[in-house]
């Protein structure tokens, strides 16, 4: 009786203990993975690249406001081709009338920090990959790590032509040990390391992910070319611009949508075209954030009327239009920003259709570039200006805004060359660093370039105010956000904003 | 029994001491709302920055209302500002200032307001300071803020409980000299100044805290020695030769008197307040010197009158908005004088809006219209903020309605009915001064029954019935005008579109007016209707109204 007492209660101490053998004990989180058990396969190389890639398109905790909507910001903002609309933040109009502060939700930079970080852990982990996963080749490995850093790259080159001097972080926190408290590093320093992110990249990225829209949205040889044009361009690198151009141009992949009917719905409606070299690729899944800035009752921009008077210009006699403006980059009944509200010249997307693309580059911008580039070479203006009137003459741009330069005036040329780009990439987030890239040429020989934009965007009665303090070229950049000073002591305030 | 009773006994008293004692201890309750200090305790925090600056807020006893809840705007000198001032004035510490002086100092240095620096503009700060004189704004070269011109702002926007503290390089000094006086100690203005003298206007203008506070503040546009040579007077005896028509200069109505009071403008208005209006009015009797901004370029008086553009004077910014005990002296580099103009016909086209201008796939393109929304026009305001008051369209060459440039306005217009629009107001273009009969050119329809027209506020006493017709397509214009009427149609002079006269008004001041059309009474019709209007017409009293007519395809016909 007694023995099977005991088999009795030692068989049911082992059917508690046994049992207790569950699952909750286990460390390992249960509703993810972690990063021992990830990076084990080339797949996951490539998943993790894409979702590099997905964080160009917004924040994946839905928290902050979407890269693309802070490109925009950067690049118009300052510039003299929005104007504001009744939802406009005081934080957008206090940039606009240069009085931003530290505490300007505009200089959040935590947007591109992210894409940063997720390209820092590809390449701080996939190297590991190749000793468990045989399939994996060096040459393959090398091709994700160079999509990681030339992605990277761009988003430095982002942070160094808005705030300058940034901190440089190249390897991921993925960790609490990984936090590190960095001080800022130089903006030479960061173009040198993007130059060399890029020149990696440059030598192992692939020409094509073998599938058209791949190439549109992610980085292949000739992005990482075109990236390189813009970094060399705007460290008045002028022939090895010219040079990364040429490749891209010599490769016959691209080429100019032709300026008829369907340009419009080819290009900005449905993306992907031939002449797009990357792009933020918005899809139903996942909308950008366009419509409810640019279209509500609460809309924030605006098109200037600059933009229709001065920029495309007005033919009131003829009628003759250029094709890039009104219907295309502004509807001129209300100057509504139509390049990311358009489905044609006058239908409008639904607000659930909101999925315009964010253009980084196009193959325009790539002979734009290379005209800018062989103008400041010296000799080469009229290979420039065949390049700017093949621009002009798709755009069909107005004879009014023909400056007629003479290829050997240099300065004519720039000029000619900045307006035309105003034109081709309006509302694009590229007037700002334009301007600035041409402005601050040969130690800000043309400063007046930025106090005429001042001009056309300033209130008057701020206007001299706002062109004394560009004189102090620290403000030029946007200050360091207030928090991040508070977590990071490390970091030192641009001095125009101390 | 006993020792239960001691037991009991000194447990009680233990027990009284336990609570007297515990009773004693201190609570610790918060009883600020913040911790954050007001602005006399964040300087207190920095005396070896402010230790000057807050021995004379003391010793003026200003510090206890500075440190108290309110909102303020406080400008903190530094030490070594202090220092630098007791310098300029020779002195050696701030014991041998008396206290009005100190008071006033200090009061020169706070704003009752909290003003932070993206609030800054080209000029003087929206609130006065404490000692009544306002503070003027600016950005230095090195793109440094600078108040009053003088003092570099070292540290903005310090956020304390009752305001904000923006230290400063240099003490702020009051504006001791009148406007009067500042143009007269500058050589460049000898010309000026003489005439001033001549004309008694510089007395008017050497008043600090006139008691009548209507006229505290002038504002006075200089002409310096060099402009008027360049205009070809190179003296004040040919200045006076030039204008001085009744021998006197200080007689109201000469022209030497109106010319320098031409150049006065009431009030206090530094150049970020000019370029806030596009007119204002001087201390000539109803004359106003209007603004155009050209860039960085401050024009006044550039005008298109009868269709001649008249080139404006630019203002001197780096010599102007120069601060004064009773107001500010800018510079001119021309001259601007008062000129004789005659009233001609002038037709405002409501249509020619800067705005729909810009519209160039609507504006006068064939079966196009754009509806606006309240904002959208500068110059068009309405009643009902909510609705799209206004409707700009154009008919084609086909259409059956006669108006000029085939376009028209299209206003909600009703009495009495909360959801329609009650007014509409038009700013006019330019029109000089004088006596004007003001028509109605429209395409008759079915609202407007009762449409009061007011000029500047006033009525003109006609009520305005724009559903009707021609009175008599046989009637002679003669007989037409004396009912009010008149044809204007060149295609179709006996159609449905008409001119209706809308009274007879008096332009007092050569500038922009507003015209307001204000429906009186209920005519019934539905909310959406609009009344439709063509242009509307200016003509000079005293010349014909029937002449010219209007083609559809915009000729204007004599």
């Amino acid at each position: 009786m007694r023995k099977r007492i005991t088999y009795l209660v030692s068989f049911l101490c082992a059917v508690v203990l046994l049992s207790s053998c569950k699952k909750y004990l286990d460390l390992q989180p249960q509703d993810g993975i972690t990063r021992q058990e990830y990076w084990k396969t080339k797949e996951n190389i490539q998943a993790a690249l894409t979702g590099c890639y997905a964080s160009l398109l917004g924040d994946p905790a839905n928290k902050d406001k979407p890269l693309a909507e802070y490109l925009f910001m950067w690049g118009e903002t300052r510039a003299d081709m929005i104007a504001p609309g009744l939802g406009i933040t005081n934080d957008e109009l206090d940039v606009m009338n240069v009085n931003t502060l530290t505490t300007n939700s505009l200089a959040k930079w935590t947007a591109v920090y992210r894409t940063i970080n997720y390209c820092n852990t590809v390449t701080d982990f996939a190297p590991g990959v190749l000793a468990l996963d045989n399939t994996l080749t060096q040459a393959q490995l090398n091709a994700y790590l160079a999509e990681a850093r030339a992605l990277r790259a761009l988003m430095y080159f982002y942070l160094v032509r808005s705030f300058r001097d940034v901190p440089l972080k190249l390897t991921s926190t993925s960790s609490d040990e990984d936090l590190q408290q960095l001080p800022k590093t130089s903006a030479d320093t960061i173009l040198n390391q993007i130059e060399k992110d890029l020149a990696f990249a440059d030598s192992n990225v692939v020409f094509s992910h073998s599938n058209a829209t791949y190439d549109k949205g992610q980085i292949t040889k000739y992005t990482v070319k075109t990236i390189q044009a813009d970094v060399y361009l705007w460290r008045d690198k002028y022939q090895l611009a010219s040079d990364a151009c040429d490749y891209v141009i010599n490769s016959q992949k691209f080429g100019l949508i032709a300026g008829n009917d369907s340009w419009f719905n080819t290009m900005y409606y449905k993306g992907n075209s031939n002449e797009t070299i990357l792009e933020f690729q918005f899809d139903q899944q996942k909308l950008n954030s366009f419509y409810g800035m640019f279209t509500t009752s609460k809309a924030r921009y605006y098109a200037s009327p600059n933009v229709m008077d001065n920029v495309f210009t007005i033919d009131y006699i003829n009628d003759f239009k250029d094709l890039r403006g009104e219907g295309a980059s502004v509807r001129t009944n209300d100057n509504a920003i139509w390049k990311y509200l358009g489905i044609t010249y006058n239908q409008i997307r639904p607000s659930d259709q909101s999925y315009a693309h964010w253009f980084v580059y196009r193959y325009a911008d790539v002979l734009m570039m290379k005209a800018e580039a062989l103008n400041q070479i010296g000799g080469r203006g009229a290979e420039a200006l065949a390049l700017v009137n093949q621009i002009r003459l798709r755009g069909k741009a107005l004879a009014q805004t023909n400056t007629n330069p003479s290829p050997a005036d240099q300065a004519g040329m720039a000029d000619y060359i900045l307006q035309e780009r105003a034109r081709e990439f309006a509302f694009e987030g590229k007037r700002w660093y334009d301007v600035l890239r041409n402005a601050k040429r040969n130690n800000f020989a043309r400063f007046d370039l930025l106090t005429t934009m001042l001009t056309k965007s300033v209130a008057p009665n701020r206007l001299q105010s706002a062109i004394n303090k560009y004189k102090d070229y620290n403000s030029l950049y946007f200050p360091i956000y207030f928090y991040e000073l508070q977590v990071n002591p490390n970091l030192i305030q641009n001095p125009y904003y101390k | 029994m006993k020792n239960i009773q001691q037991v009991v006994k000194i447990a009680a008293v233990w027990l009284l001491m336990m609570t007297v004692l515990a009773g004693c201890k201190k609570q610790y309750l918060t009883l600020t709302t913040t911790e954050d200090v007001n602005i006399v305790d964040y300087l207190r925090k920095y005396p070896d920055q402010f230790s000057e600056y807050i021995k004379i807020l003391d010793r003026t006893n200003i510090s206890p209302f500075l440190n108290a809840y309110g909102t303020y705007t406080a400008f903190a000198p530094t030490n070594d500002a202090i220092k630098a001032y007791l310098v300029e004035i020779g002195k050696t510490s701030t014991d041998q200032l008396d206290t009005t002086t100190l008071k006033n100092l200090c009061r020169l240095h706070i704003i009752q307001d909290t003003i932070s620096t993206p609030s800054f503009i080209d000029g003087k700060l929206y609130a006065p300071t404490m000692y009544g004189q306002f503070l003027v704004t600016g950005v230095s070269d090195e793109g440094v803020i600078i108040i009053n011109r003088r003092a570099k702002v070292t540290k903005p926007n310090v956020l304390t409980g009752n305001g904000y503290v923006h230290v400063i390089d240099k003490v702020l000094v009051p504006a001791t000299l009148t406007v009067a006086q500042l143009v007269e100690k500058n050589t460049r203005y000898s010309i000026f100044t003489q005439a001033l003298k001549a004309t008694g206007l510089y007395d008017s203008l050497n008043i600090t805290n006139n008691p009548d506070t209507t006229l505290k503040w002038r504002t006075l546009i200089a002409e310096s020695d060099s402009a008027l040579n360049a205009g070809g007077i190179a003296s004040y005896a040919a200045l006076k030769a030039k204008y001085n028509n009744t021998g006197n200069p200080k007689n109201l109505n000469d022209s030497l008197y109106l010319y320098m009071s031409y150049h006065i403008l009431p009030g206090i208005k530094y150049i970020a307040d000019i370029v806030g209006q596009q007119s204002h009015k001087t201390m000539a009797p109803l004359e106003v010197v209007t603004v155009t901004i050209d860039g960085q370029k401050v024009l006044l008086n550039e005008a298109v009158f009868n269709d001649i553009l008249e080139k404006g004077v630019p203002i001197n910014r780096g010599l102007s908005d120069n601060s004064c005990s009773n107001g500010v002296l800018h510079e001119i580099t021309g001259n601007i004088v008062l000129k004789i103009r005659s009233p001609y016909l002038v037709n405002f086209d409501f249509a020619v809006q800067p705005e729909i201008l810009k519209l160039t796939s609507i504006y006068r393109k064939a079966g196009k219209s754009q509806a606006f929304n309240y904002g959208q026009l500068a110059d068009v305001t309405w009643q009902n903020t909510t609705l799209q008051a206004v409707n700009y369209y154009c008919e084609g060459p086909t259409g059956t309605n006669n108006y000029w440039w085939d376009d028209g306005f299209g206003l909600n217009l009703r009495y009495g009915n909360s959801a329609a629009n009650n007014w509409v107001e038009f700013k006019t273009p330019l029109l000089v001064k004088g006596k004007y009969e003001v028509w109605f050119m429209y395409r008759r329809a079915n609202m407007g029954a009762y449409t009061q027209v007011s000029f500047d506020g006033v009525p003109t006493g006609v009520i305005v019935d724009f559903t009707q017709s021609l009175p008599s397509t046989s009637a002679t214009d003669a007989a037409l005008i004396a009912q009010g009427f008149k044809r204007y149609s060149f295609n179709n002079p006996n159609g449905n579109n008409i001119a209706q006269k809308a009274g007879t008004v008096t332009v007092t001041t050569t500038d922009r007016h507003i015209l307001r059309l204000q429906a009186v009474r209920d005519n019934g019709s539905g909310v959406t209707q609009s009344v439709t209007l063509d242009f509307v017409q200016f003509v000079p009293l005293g010349t014909d109204p029937t002449r010219p007519v209007f083609a559809r395809n915009g000729t204007i016909v004599p």
